[in-house]
């Protein structure tokens, strides 16, 4: 009886405290915040396990049904065979060229796991739409991707599991952190021969670092004509906003938005101080080559209220 | 009137007396201000203390800004702009200074409609806002946090002629947040998880798996940096600090934890993020950033303006700890002296070194070598190519040197 009383009396203090008599809390003791539902997780839930594909979600598609939407809404930047546009990423070929001097790491020669990849589009593809493919238009440019770097035939339809059963051809390229694997020793005196040999002396002559804005010390309300922002403008955004462009491949305005007189300059002024100069959405790709230097006088004409003659 | 009339023909009659030939009516502006005239601003009120409600530096500083490499990405969502670590002082990085390493631009979210939730191997899951994260204990914390690629572009030469994007991915800030452990006992995590996954909320969403052991150790969740919230591009409302570790583990604009028992294999920890080594294997999860220092006065954009004393000034840091110690050497690396390092010298945060110098004018190699507590030495970079050879464009922590010429320019070259 005592006995018993006892453990009652144990359990009754242990749970009291909140704590096991393992000693690990058993409750939450600042009590903030709230559980999620199920609903809830299940929509931020997206993440796939490379290793073993856990999370992928129910679903299939093709290649030939990924080709589709790959030709509509990656080959723009991927290229129409994963070559890739500019330096935008490469996504096919470089097999053999890890030990290289110009090695290509792409989904073919370099990622280890199939589903990284499904994980990867269904987050963060297309560049400028995210999350904005179903998980069957997924799985069908998963498998397109997968095609052009020759690692499921023409026909391969793929789900879940035949996503996870793919083995990939880098599955192991990889190697844990060995580091550190450098050791110098803090020599003082005569470490070396003197003089000293340079043996890369290009970087002045390279000329390929972005000069500092050279615009004269002063505070930021000094004085911009308009003047100036007229000919940044038309040389920069008009050939494309205006009521008839110049650009090659455009026949209207982008949005409507045309830049043809003063006063449509200065009523745009908020979004043009949004899109080219706070960040450099505009010119799309940079196309008309804006200078940062030009960025900075339409800013500064804009903070200093915009006005025009 | 008559006193300021007084006051303008004793300025003239100083003048004269100084023997200038040049009138007061026609001196440039610059020099108008200049002793014996009493400057303009002195003669005029100032703005008042509404003028800039949230403070702006001076307009004399405007070149003290960011700066991207337009041909290094292909957009400016995914990018990168550099620290203009030649401009500052001390070691903490004024906040619209800190470089930014955005993958899918940077997102502007409403704290009141973010949320992190925080589920998987735990015993209560939880979904915290914002505000209700920020009643849990805090901390302050200064821990630098560099990208890994930061010297990538000069693995194979020295391409950059400017410390600012030579080794400007790099900020140092005085962070503000929760623990991580103190999250982990509210929710009860699993002693069978190792691995937690990280994700942001922006348009990358952003994912890395993160060892459970270092989220015991130190990382936290922030929502300040330097005394005022995160800014947007630094991951408003709430980010992750992992110190000493690859700075996009620090996942911005947090909104999952997930808990698991191994990694994720996300793309930024596989395709990304790892090093290929000469002999066509990559390594991974190589997280610590290793011991690094770089001169900043003089460098490409802070030339030596005339003979005599130098004070040469940088910063060191290393993702294993405190910085022990910083040496200097003024031909190349054949003789060293050790430099005085200013408090605080603080774990896993800059720290910064001065030394004196008499420049004469003759050529100079400048280099600094940072040795960490654990007793690293940091590497020259043909120790660093001697064993990682020239495909693998981060984790570049070699010893950087500086060209001074007689004519007082400096140029990056590398030595061998």
């Amino acid at each position: 009886m005592f006995r018993w009383l006892s453990i009652i009396l144990i359990a009754a203090v242990a749970t009291f405290a909140g704590v096991t008599l393992a000693g690990t809390v058993q409750h939450r003791q600042y009590g903030f915040g709230r559980p999620p539902t199920h609903a809830e997780i299940d929509g931020w839930n997206i993440d796939v396990r490379g290793t073993d594909g856990a999370g992928l979600p129910p679903g299939q598609g093709s290649v030939a049904q990924g080709e589709q939407i790959y030709d509509d809404k990656c080959a723009a930047c991927h290229g129409d065979f994963g070559e890739s546009n500019g330096r935008m990423p490469v996504l096919a070929g470089g097999r053999g060229s890890l030990t290289s001097a110009q090695p290509s790491q792409t989904v073919g020669s370099y990622w280890p796991y199939a589903p990284t990849l499904f994980d990867y589009i269904r987050r963060a593809m297309p560049f400028p739409a995210p999350e904005s493919l179903t998980n069957d238009q997924v799985y069908a440019v998963t498998a397109y991707v997968l095609y052009l770097n020759n690692i499921v035939k023409q026909n391969a339809v793929l789900n879940a599991r035949a996503l996870s059963a793919i083995r990939m051809p880098n599955r192991n390229g990889f190697i844990p952190d060995p580091r550190p694997d450098t050791h110098n020793v803090a020599c003082m005196h005569h470490c070396k021969p003197v003089p000293v040999r340079i043996t890369s002396d290009l970087a002045r002559s390279l000329q390929v670092t972005p000069t500092q804005l050279q615009s004269t010390p002063g505070p930021p309300s000094a004085a911009i004509s308009f003047a100036q922002v007229h000919s940044i403008i038309a040389q920069r955004c008009a050939v494309c906003h205006s009521q008839r462009p110049t650009e090659p491949g455009y026949t209207s305005a982008p949005m409507g938005v045309t830049f043809d007189t003063p006063a449509q300059i200065q009523a745009a002024a908020a979004a043009i101080k949004a899109q080219a100069v706070t960040s450099h959405s505009m010119p799309l790709g940079n196309l008309t080559h804006m200078m940062d230097s030009e960025r900075e006088i339409v800013g500064r004409w804009i903070d200093s209220g915009a006005k025009i003659p | 009137m008559s006193g300021l009339r007084r006051s303008g023909f004793l300025k003239r009659s100083a003048a004269i007396a100084a023997g200038l030939v040049v009138a007061p009516e026609v001196l440039d502006a610059a020099e108008s201000n200049l002793p014996p005239y009493v400057p303009a601003w002195m003669k005029v009120l100032g703005d008042g203390v509404d003028t800039a409600p949230y403070g702006l530096p001076s307009g004399y500083e405007n070149n003290v800004v960011r700066r991207n490499v337009s041909w290094l990405t292909a957009t400016t969502q995914s990018s990168v702009s550099f620290t203009p670590i030649q401009d500052l002082d001390g070691i903490i990085t004024p906040n619209g200074l800190c470089f930014v390493r955005d993958h899918g631009g940077t997102p502007q979210i409403d704290p009141a409609q973010h949320r992190l939730m925080i589920h998987g191997m735990v015993e209560r899951p939880l979904l915290l806002r914002v505000d209700e994260l920020m009643r849990f204990p805090s901390q302050s914390r200064i821990h630098f946090l560099e990208c890994p690629a930061n010297g990538g572009m000069e693995r194979n030469g020295a391409q950059m002629q400017g410390v600012q994007f030579t080794h400007g991915m790099i900020h140092c800030c005085e962070w503000t947040g929760v623990k991580l452990s103190v999250l982990m006992d509210e929710i009860g995590v699993s002693p069978r998880s190792t691995w937690m996954l990280a994700e942001g909320a922006d348009a990358a969403a952003m994912t890395r798996s993160l060892p459970v052991a270092k989220g015991r150790e130190d990382i936290m969740i922030a929502w300040s940096q330097n005394g005022e919230r995160l800014r947007p591009e630094q991951g408003y409302p709430i980010r992750l600090i992992v110190p000493g570790w690859q700075g996009n583990m620090n996942v911005k604009w947090l909104r999952r934890l997930k808990f698991g028992d191994r990694p994720w294999e996300t793309r930024e920890e596989t395709s990304k993020y790892t090093d290929l080594m000469p002999n066509g294997k990559a390594r991974q999860f190589d997280f610590v950033l290793e011991t690094k220092s770089v001169i900043t006065k003089p460098c490409p954009e802070n030339p030596i303006r005339s003979r005599g004393f130098y004070e040469i000034s940088g910063f060191a840091w290393s993702g294993r700890g405190k910085i022990a110690r910083v040496d200097v050497s003024f031909d190349g690396g054949a003789n060293w002296q050790t430099a005085a390092l200013q408090e605080p010298v603080l774990d896993k945060c800059l720290t910064r070194f001065r030394i004196p110098w008499s420049w004469h004018g003759s050529t100079a190699l400048l280099q600094s070598r940072a040795m960490d507590e654990t007793g690293y030495v940091q590497p020259t970079l043909t120790q660093l190519r001697a064993v990682r050879g020239h495909n693998d464009i981060y984790n570049n922590n070699a010893i950087q040197t500086w060209r001074v010429s007689p004519n007082g320019t400096v140029d990056n070259v590398q030595v061998a």
